[in-house]
């Protein structure tokens, strides 16, 4: 029975769609959590890779986990207590506020702020936070591609959203 | 209810009905929208389907799972390997992504393969997976865009910041970076953020979320009015948004300073020639405007 399973994740056609599926997640999961520290597309090009070659041992229902906790292993291996700091896209739209040279400081300074901010956060509540709030997974979502309850995933964007807060309202 | 328990229960989406308009208006409230706001711009890199799986399956060629001895094997291995490949270029092929894409003064109209009909204004694009589109009814959308939906399975429109789900119906979406407008024009169309505000709309109403802001209000025109006519419309929308809007459009720089952009504009601007662009936007609010290369001023005059 299970044995019929295991050769699913061998078969081209289940491998693409497991790919399919999670493929991008799990960049997403790996950039949020360790940002350039490694290279996503690389983690993401390992993690498949090891599941084809385990492909007769892992089971199509546990290809998921185990991609997600392969990436991350790896991701550990190199990252060792280094601070993840990532890059924003280009400034907000100026169009929206009434600009003077003042506020136009207090926004860049916001921005540094906030970016600091997150590279405090540990990875895990980083990458919940910002796989929920940028990439719009819900929290079930999120619970069931780290392996994590719903709870869990709460409490992690809570303090988050919390330890944000705090650091950015000194400011 | 102390700020810390608020805060737990808004994300969770306990919070309801008169603590979550208290909470709404407060100061509290207000950091936590820059805060997700600001995030955006924090968003991964775009992630490349293709080339990763491109990428995966020419390196699992060296991953050997039986090594074969025999020429009755090798032979039944050449096979493999044939129909692997040819399964594999199947596959490629059957769930292909396909993308429309329009610049500045132009518009398309679409048909998709359940029928249904999307015409897409200016500098918008749309995306759509071929495979199994029927019983698979996603799209992503940036830029604006009129659906005329017909009837079947879920219709899923996704947005950089928004969700739109319908079953048969017709709606407009505009969604750029910030801001997002849903407005339903036949049907219910159900609406949800990147914030997670939801509403389910129905017809004449409109879902909006200008720069974290999210309202759902009225609106009155007929139809979207920009449809054939090489145009942006709006309807009772902030000015800041139009002249984002008419920003990308043209591809300018557009300096606000010195004018209140919170007003609200109803009307539309032409996609073929800035100045009478900008001269539609401007007319009623006594705005004056300069135009440098690419950098346009808008002062009171």
């Amino acid at each position: 029975m299970s044995k019929s399973l295991h050769k699913h994740v061998c078969e081209e056609h289940i491998f693409a769609k497991i790919h399919q599926k999670y493929a991008k997640d799990l960049h997403d999961f790996v950039y949020y959590k360790f940002g350039n520290a490694v290279d996503a597309n690389d983690n993401v090009q390992n993690a498949f890779l090891k599941l084809w070659e385990n492909c007769k041992t892992v089971s199509f229902e546990k290809a998921k986990s185990f991609l997600f906790s392969v990436a991350n292993n790896a991701s550990l291996n190199v990252l060792k207590h280094k601070k993840v700091v990532l890059k924003y896209q280009k400034e907000p739209q100026k169009t929206s506020t009434q600009i003077d040279p003042q506020h136009v400081l207090e926004e860049k300074e916001y921005l540094q702020k906030f970016q600091k901010a997150l590279a405090n956060l540990t990875p895990e509540k980083r990458s919940t936070f910002m796989m929920n709030r940028v990439e719009g997974k819900s929290h079930q979502e999120i619970a069931d591609l780290e392996g994590i309850t719903k709870k869990a995933v709460e409490k992690r964007i809570y303090s988050a959203v919390k330890q944000l807060k705090d650091e950015l309202d000194e400011f | 209810m102390n700020k810390e328990k608020q805060i737990e229960s808004w994300i969770n989406g306990s919070l309801k009905g008169q603590d979550l308009e208290d909470f709404k208006s407060s100061e509290t409230y207000n950091s936590l929208q820059k805060i997700d706001h600001t995030a955006l711009l924090f968003k991964a890199p775009d992630f490349d389907e293709e080339a990763s799986r491109a990428s995966i399956n020419s390196a699992k060629k060296a991953v050997n799972h039986t090594p074969s001895k025999s020429l009755y094997y090798k032979i039944s291995g050449v096979a493999a390997i044939l129909i692997a490949g040819l399964f594999i270029a199947f596959q490629f092929f059957g769930s292909s992504t396909v993308s429309y894409g329009t610049t500045l003064n132009e518009e398309q109209i679409l048909t998709l393969p359940d029928k249904s009909t999307v015409y897409l204004n200016s500098n918008s694009k749309l995306s759509y997976s071929d495979s199994n589109f029927k019983d698979n009814r996603i799209l992503y959308l940036e830029g604006e865009a009129f659906f005329e939906v017909q009837e079947g399975t879920k219709f899923i429109v996704n947005t950089p910041v928004s969700q739109v789900e319908v079953l048969g119906t017709s709606f407009n979406i505009k969604s750029r970076n910030n801001f997002s407008e849903v407005d339903c024009y036949t049907g219910k169309v159900k609406v949800t953020d990147f914030q997670e505000n939801e509403a389910i709309l129905t017809p004449f109403q409109r879902f909006s979320n200008y720069n974290g802001k999210f309202e759902v209000s009225k609106f009155s025109n007929q139809d979207p009015g920009w449809i054939g006519l090489r145009k942006s419309s709006f309807n009772n929308t902030p000015l800041y948004v139009v002249i984002n809007e008419l920003a990308i459009q043209y591809n300018v720089n557009i300096n606000t300073d010195s004018i209140d952009t919170n007003t609200n504009f109803s009307g539309s601007f032409s996609h073929d020639n800035l100045e009478n662009a900008l001269e539609s936007v401007t007319l009623p609010f006594q705005i004056d405007f300069v135009i440098k290369e690419n950098q346009v001023t808008l002062q009171k005059e």
